[in-house]
């Protein structure tokens, strides 16, 4: 749900456009990294409320793999990539040309090679948005986490919290449908991150 | 064979406050966040809160549900409303993770979410008969408003408090 008016939903579009460029180049870059064919979709920019921000796409109460990415720079926030174990697992087999192994857990290494993924694709998104916009942006050291998706979600959305009681998620979806691997990625700007980008996209246009 | 009647499920979000007189389950996810249960079990009288942050701060004040400051309170003031007596009163007190501990930002409102429950349980003597609070992990956690008992489950781990 979409509560800006009509100049901001033509700046909220702007955002869209940037991220489907962004998308485009962490596409060619995870495609070269993974050797496959990724489907990269950015299906739309939306202004949700914090409960249901914490539900996104994924049960609450479901462990899931993230990586979180500190945005650095001129901008407050953080970039998220969201995906089961089942996902994590297959992009550490693809990453370490290993054969399949079901029962393994994610170990340190593997964790590494995910981290390094969302630090590449992650640097793509912000770099295309601080083209675009004219504002400095870029990722902080990745974090990896295995939890509770609305355990996390709460912890990242505190700091949102202070001005606002709705988070921005643009809804970015990266597929191999053969294998198996679906990850999402939210974008949760903050501090008035997403004022200045909007009036920097805009500007940009 | 007794045909029992099914339980009824809810599940409580960021900033809300249930309390009942009914048996219900009541379910919620926590990570840095605070959930205080309240269980008067002469009346069989129960109520549950999950808040975000400590205290309210500056043009936030409507938000009763997500300041433990303001949310116990109104907590309290609902199972007082239903007929619950302070004085039967026992507590269980979860959350308080410091998820995301890597980044310096969230270091503090973990423990003050914990400490605000536990200055005012205290205030109110109200006695806190079990808790499960502080890690770096998340929690789920199930409250039987007709028994008082909790469930929790973390990844990779349960117990019953």
């Amino acid at each position: 749900m979409n509560t800006r008016g009509p100049e901001n939903r033509e700046a909220m579009a702007n955002l869209q456009k940037a991220f489907e460029q962004g998308a485009q180049g962490a596409q060619d870059a995870l495609r070269k990294m993974m050797k496959r064919d990724l489907e990269f979709t950015v299906s739309g920019v939306q202004e949700v409320p914090f409960d249901q921000v914490c539900n996104f796409r994924y049960p609450a109460d479901v462990p899931v793999a993230m990586i979180v990415l500190r945005l650095l720079g001129a901008g407050e926030g953080y970039l998220v990539f969201v995906m089961f174990e089942e996902s994590a697992k297959k992009v550490n087999q693809i990453l370490w040309e290993e054969g399949p192994k079901s029962s393994e857990v994610l170990n340190l290494s593997s964790i590494s090679a995910i981290k390094e993924m969302g630090n590449i694709v992650g640097s793509c998104f912000l770099n295309r948005l601080a083209d675009s916009s004219g504002i400095e942006l870029r990722p902080g050291e990745p974090m990896f986490v295995y939890d509770l998706m609305e355990a996390v979600m709460e912890a990242l959305l505190i700091e949102q919290s202070l001005s606002s009681d709705r988070a921005i998620i643009v809804d970015t979806i990266i597929k191999n449908p053969q294998e198996g691997i679906s990850f999402d990625i939210l974008f949760l700007p903050s501090g008035g991150l997403l004022d200045r980008l909007l009036e920097g996209l805009t500007q940009h246009e | 064979m007794n045909d029992l009647p099914e339980l009824k499920k809810v599940n409580l979000g960021i900033g809300g406050i249930f309390v009942t007189a009914e048996p219900a389950e009541v379910s919620t996810v926590l990570g840095s966040c605070v959930s205080v249960c309240l269980f008067d079990e002469s009346r069989c009288i129960a109520g549950i809160n999950h808040y975000m942050l400590p205290h309210p701060h500056e043009g936030r004040q409507g938000d009763v549900g997500r300041f433990g400051e303001l949310s116990i309170p109104e907590l309290l003031e609902r199972m007082k409303r239903q007929g619950a007596m302070v004085g039967q009163m026992t507590a269980k007190v979860f959350g308080g993770a410091r998820m995301l501990a890597q980044f310096s930002n969230f270091s503090g409102i973990s423990e003050a979410n914990i400490e605000v429950a536990m200055n005012l349980l205290k205030r109110y003597q109200i006695r806190i008969v079990a808790t499960d609070v502080g890690g770096t992990r998340g929690r789920k956690i199930m409250f039987r408003t007709d028994t008082g008992r909790v469930f929790v489950r973390q990844v990779g781990a349960k117990e019953e408090l």
